[in-house]
């Protein structure tokens, strides 16, 4: 399945994901539960799983990606706000 | 900083969509010599229905293993470009934008075969945006494509099939499924299993039958979801009676819409028909829908992945100049399973009309159904027009989560909306795309 690992930056942190393994679910897999805050501060994560409702949007190295459908590359690094 | 430096590209046929009726199409295409190129906006091949783990792939139907045998054969084709989103489409020129690999690119092609596939539709309720409630399609992306398993338990509700194929792979992975909830009742449904004389599709559904036996409850429509600690607090209804479940997730689908973005960026005609999904291509019985442009899969209507794979097959058998009535025939049976199916699971009118006002529709600008409601009276009754009045479609799915709901909605008020009309981008690009910052 997925041997190769990654090395990526969560909000400063250092975690150990699967290279290739959509980013939402490297950390779904780690714990994180939320990934964005709405307009009125709801918090939000992954919903359509597919790319369309931009629910998972991270920043990964400076530019907006929907997670879910962003391959983990090592040496990432992912920021996004935490409830 | 200077506008990048844009590469240009001439090919005969652009396929739009490396789903099934998209790679269907490409094979076809390499057999009879012509010339090609495939985008995907994905970084995989596939679309959903072939969204899976090289070692989590269910040969189980002739169409999965088809669909298998064609990502196989054309896993190295060089004219497949994966991660290629399709900006737009500009009529002047005839030339498409893409950005490919974060790369502007133009293709100059002399046809298009449109493969862009669906998305879900949702029936929301208050809780819905809650972290723990994902869509049906997300629950099985999760398991097939990782093996990951979002929850121990869960609860799988709307209308359709499709719910059943997830809460069965959900239930395989080891999760419990607590109540598979069909909005449908079951007399409404009854009428369908005449659909089932049919061998593929009815293996399929004694498979979750088996698996699933005493989960599933009809008739039962979500009122409202609450965090209860850990927990997620469902309040279901139906006739007035109502019962509260608890459950780790929320797993929610209520159909499916064709992605019809593109295609009416390049003028394709589009019309309303609810036994084909809503908002579909016109196409005539050759799947063309103007002079250059044809359609394959769920953009015809909403039928599924064998349907799909021979929209495809024929699509590109009558781009090579061929004709086969044999798959014609083959095709008509399918748009009339696929009228039933959505026909028989469809959410009934009136549940449109009782969304409470407190439920957000717009999920990107936290627009309520009071708003909704409010601009509708207040004779807003175009998409647009609740667009401007509301800012619901204004944010990142520009609309895509949203106007569904809202059409469904004004469509139950005795309003006809027309689509919204599409501007490129057809979907948001970082801006740095254009730029050459070096």
């Amino acid at each position: 399945m997925h041997t190769k690992h990654a090395l990526i930056k969560v909000n400063g942190k250092t975690l150990e994901a699967r290279e290739g393994e959509m980013l939402a679910v490297s950390l779904l897999r780690a714990g994180y539960k939320r990934f964005r805050k709405s307009v009125k501060g709801e918090d939000r994560s992954l919903f359509c799983g597919m790319g369309v409702c931009f629910e998972c949007l991270v920043k990964v190295n400076g530019r907006t990606v929907r997670a879910c459908i962003t391959p983990v590359k090592d040496g990432m690094e992912v920021e996004f706000e935490e409830s | 900083m200077r506008r990048a430096k844009v590469e240009k590209v001439k090919t005969e046929i652009l396929i739009a969509g490396g789903g099934i009726a998209g790679l269907a199409a490409a094979s076809v295409l390499i057999e009879n010599g012509k010339d090609f190129i495939l985008v995907d906006e994905y970084p995989f091949l596939g679309g959903q229905f072939l969204r899976h783990n090289p070692l989590y792939r269910p040969m189980d139907t002739p169409t999965r293993k088809k669909g298998f045998e064609l990502m196989e054969r054309l896993a190295n084709e060089k004219r497949i470009w994966k991660n290629t989103l399709i900006v737009g489409y500009y009529e002047e020129t005839d030339e498409v934008a893409l950005v490919r690999d974060g790369k502007p690119v133009i293709i100059k092609p002399e046809k298009i075969l449109i493969a862009t596939g669906a998305r879900e539709k949702f029936l929301p309720f208050p809780g819905w945006t809650l972290p723990e409630v994902i869509s049906a399609g997300a629950v099985q992306a999760l398991i097939k494509t990782s093996g990951f398993l979002p929850a121990e338990d869960a609860i799988f509700a709307g209308t359709g099939p499709f719910l059943l194929a997830v809460a069965y792979e959900f239930a395989k992975a080891g999760g419990k499924v607590i109540e598979i909830a069909e909005l449908n009742p079951l007399s409404k449904l009854m009428g369908f299993s005449s659909a089932l004389i049919d061998l593929e599709k009815a293996r399929e559904g004694f498979k979750y039958l088996l698996k699933l036996f005493g989960k599933t409850t009809f008739g039962w429509r979500i009122e409202r979801v609450e965090k209860s600690g850990e927990k997620l607090k469902v309040v279901f209804e139906k006739k007035g009676r109502r019962k509260i479940r608890e459950t780790s997730l929320l797993a929610i689908g209520y159909g499916f819409v064709p992605n019809i973005e593109f295609a009416q960026l390049c003028g394709c005609p589009v019309i309303y028909d609810a036994s084909l999904g809503g908002w579909v291509l016109k196409t005539d019985d050759e799947l063309r829908c103007s002079e250059n442009i044809y359609a394959a899969g769920e953009v015809t209507g909403i039928g599924g992945a064998r349907k799909a794979l021979i929209e495809g097959e024929l699509a590109a058998l009558i781009l090579s100049g061929k004709r086969d009535d044999s798959l014609k025939k083959k095709r008509a049976h399918e748009m009339a399973f696929a009228k039933k199916l959505n026909s028989t699971y469809s959410v009934p009118e009136n549940l449109w009309l009782s969304i409470p006002d407190e439920t957000i529709i717009c999920r990107c600008e936290d627009v309520t159904m009071k708003e909704i409601k409010e601009a509708a009276e207040n004779d807003f009754v175009s998409l647009k027009g609740i667009k401007v009045a509301t800012r619901a479609g204004l944010g990142n799915c520009q609309g895509r989560t949203c106007f569904p709901i809202i059409t469904e909605f004004l469509r139950a008020k005795n309003i006809s909306p027309e689509p919204v009309s599409i501007r490129p981008p057809i979907k948001p690009i970082d801006v740095g795309v254009f730029v050459d910052l070096e």
